[in-house]
């Protein structure tokens, strides 16, 4: 190509020589952050502000929540963390409270983002994407609002093609997957298992994200499981599997049972290091690829005790390596008469737990691999919103 | 489409004008932007960034541009260019690379002259002669930061 037309009309002298403490805090902590850690020790003697970002630098997963709150059609962002401002993370203390601190956002949140369901939205290193609208909206959208979780501040990222709602994304190899949620008319044809049809990507530059927005249409109902860097949509009837790669679909015809993930009554689920983590009938199980079979994670016996015979699980996050487990608990409010006895009355209270468990695979002594979990700490949120919330969505944003 | 509609002039700091595709000028997301809001015409004046880097900025948006059907054609190449390309930067550069991304935001243009001065500079007199920083320490509170690290930073 031709070199760019230049039309030089007065140059200034050249600017002097700049310092390194010059550039913002956050792009020396980006430099930072690429040296090894072995440097570390050495380098936060340089300065002052280096030994302080050094210190800060390090990346932590920080749990966001998306919250509506009552008689308020606008959704709020909260932090679930500790009220000394650090988040459950592996420094937290196990003991201490958890707490939603609301994130205060820089602009007015109703402007152009709607209430995120869990599935429309994909953390991208510190920024959570919203694609389209959520199911329960009544319009699509092809908006695609970003929180950007180290400033607060939203911004809009390269519009979709197709309007959508209630879409399921995905992040894989460094582009957003988009799956279903357009019309019908706009849908090509679902794929074909007999002749393996190339998939329609739409690729938007987005920074150094791409949008790879796949055509297809499923319907609302579909989940969409990342595994093995492959994306698997599961519906009532059949697996599909899609390699990035490869770019094609294919019927996946093995991994029975999978389609538990779409029996109503089955919708919290994650993976954690490849391994598929769901809440069936009161029972936090695992899925074995290989033998297509839900196992149940072992070592949660304290959870099961302790949680109210009234409860609704309402999150399951991979929060940096650990499964975090949100519930619902409903309990009877006791009030105290004036004479002096305590009289149980009808009235249920709703409060809101958090369960952060740490895993482990281990071989069984029939030489079977199981997966453990290790409370590392079971708290009731202490109730800063009044308590008849909406959970709409969580996930884990690394800071 | 007419061809005055797919180029786009950017305009720098010292009135250097670039005629530039509209499909390299857009990955910056700061152009991005101002174009979605139509609040500028064609020209677009960016005041943080000189002629002689903004230069080098188009260069590298031009290489990653994103060809229509298929973007992906030897990623491998790409990345040998990238290396080159910030090579035989010096510091001075280098920073200034470094500020034009972050306010064009291009975040693979940030991620690759960060990574470059990540590279450049292993040890602490390479970041104060190279990156120019002068060490506020008193020399009571560097031996406390040394005693300090003993124990900090283990893997």
């Amino acid at each position: 190509p031709p070199p760019p037309k230049k039309q030089k009309l007065m140059t200034n002298p050249p600017p002097p020589s700049p310092s390194f403490s010059s550039v913002p805090d956050e792009i020396i902590a980006n430099c930072l952050a690429r040296l090894s850690k072995s440097h570390y020790r050495s380098l936060s003697s340089v300065s002052k502000s280096f030994h302080f970002l050094l210190f800060s630098s390090a990346t932590e997963p920080h749990l966001y929540i998306c919250l509506r709150l009552p008689r308020d059609t606008h959704h709020c962002w909260f932090n679930l963390m500790n009220p000394d401002q650090t988040l459950i993370s592996n420094c937290g203390e196990i003991k201490s409270e958890l707490s939603l601190v609301p994130v205060k956002q820089k602009l007015s949140s109703s402007s152009y983002a709607y209430a995120p369901s869990n599935a429309t939205i994909v953390a991208v290193g510190s920024e959570i994407y919203q694609i389209g609208k959520s199911k329960e909206d009544k319009r699509r959208s092809r908006a695609v609002p970003v929180l950007d979780c180290r400033s607060h501040t939203l911004r809009r990222a390269p519009k979709m093609t197709v309007a959508r709602k209630g879409a399921k994304s995905c992040f894989v190899d460094g582009k957003i997957y988009v799956i279903g949620g357009c019309r019908k008319r706009e849908e090509p044809m679902p794929p074909q298992p007999q002749r393996q049809r190339e998939e329609q990507t739409q690729r938007l530059r987005l920074g150094s994200y791409c949008l790879a927005t796949s055509g297809y249409g499923f319907h609302l109902k579909h989940k969409v499981v990342v595994f093995g860097a492959r994306l698997y949509v599961v519906t009532k009837k059949n697996k599909y599997v899609y390699d990035p790669k490869e770019r094609r679909w294919l019927l996946e015809m093995g991994l029975v049972g999978l389609e538990r993930l779409v029996v109503s009554g089955n919708r919290h689920w994650c993976v954690i290091e490849n391994v598929l983590f769901s809440h069936y009938c009161g029972e936090f199980l695992w899925y074995e690829w290989s033998r297509g079979e839900w196992l149940m994670v072992e070592g949660l016996g304290d959870l099961y005790t302790k949680r109210a015979d009234k409860y609704r699980t309402v999150q399951l996050v991979n929060h940096g390596g650990k499964l975090v487990i949100i519930w619902h608990e409903w309990i009877d409010i006791v009030w105290r008469q004036n004479n002096g006895f305590e009289r149980r009355l009808g009235i249920k209270g709703k409060r809101t737990c958090c369960a952060v468990i740490s895993l482990k695979n281990r071989l069984s002594s029939s030489g079977s691999e199981e997966v453990w979990g290790e409370i590392e700490r079971l708290n009731v949120v202490v109730p800063t919103v009044p308590n008849s919330y909406d959970v709409l969505s969580c996930l884990s944003v690394s800071l | 489409m007419s061809k005055s509609e797919k180029k786009i002039v950017l305009k720098s700091l010292d009135n250097e004008a670039f005629e530039v595709e509209k499909a390299v000028a857009l990955q910056s997301q700061t152009i991005w932007v101002m174009c979605e809001d139509k609040c500028v015409g064609n020209e677009i004046p960016l005041e943080n960034v000189t002629g002689q880097i903004l230069a080098k900025v188009i260069d590298y948006c031009k290489k990653h541009a994103v060809v229509d059907g298929d973007g992906d054609e030897s990623s491998e190449e790409l990345k040998n260019w990238d290396t080159e390309f910030t090579k035989n930067m010096d510091q001075s550069t280098l920073f200034n690379m470094i500020l034009a991304a972050n306010y064009l935001n291009i975040k693979s243009l940030l991620n690759l002259t960060c990574q470059a001065v990540a590279d450049k500079t292993k040890t602490i007199d390479e970041f104060h002669t190279f990156l120019n920083i002068e060490n506020n320490f008193t020399p009571e509170e560097e031996a406390q930061i040394c005693q300090e690290n003993l124990w900090a930073f283990d893997d």
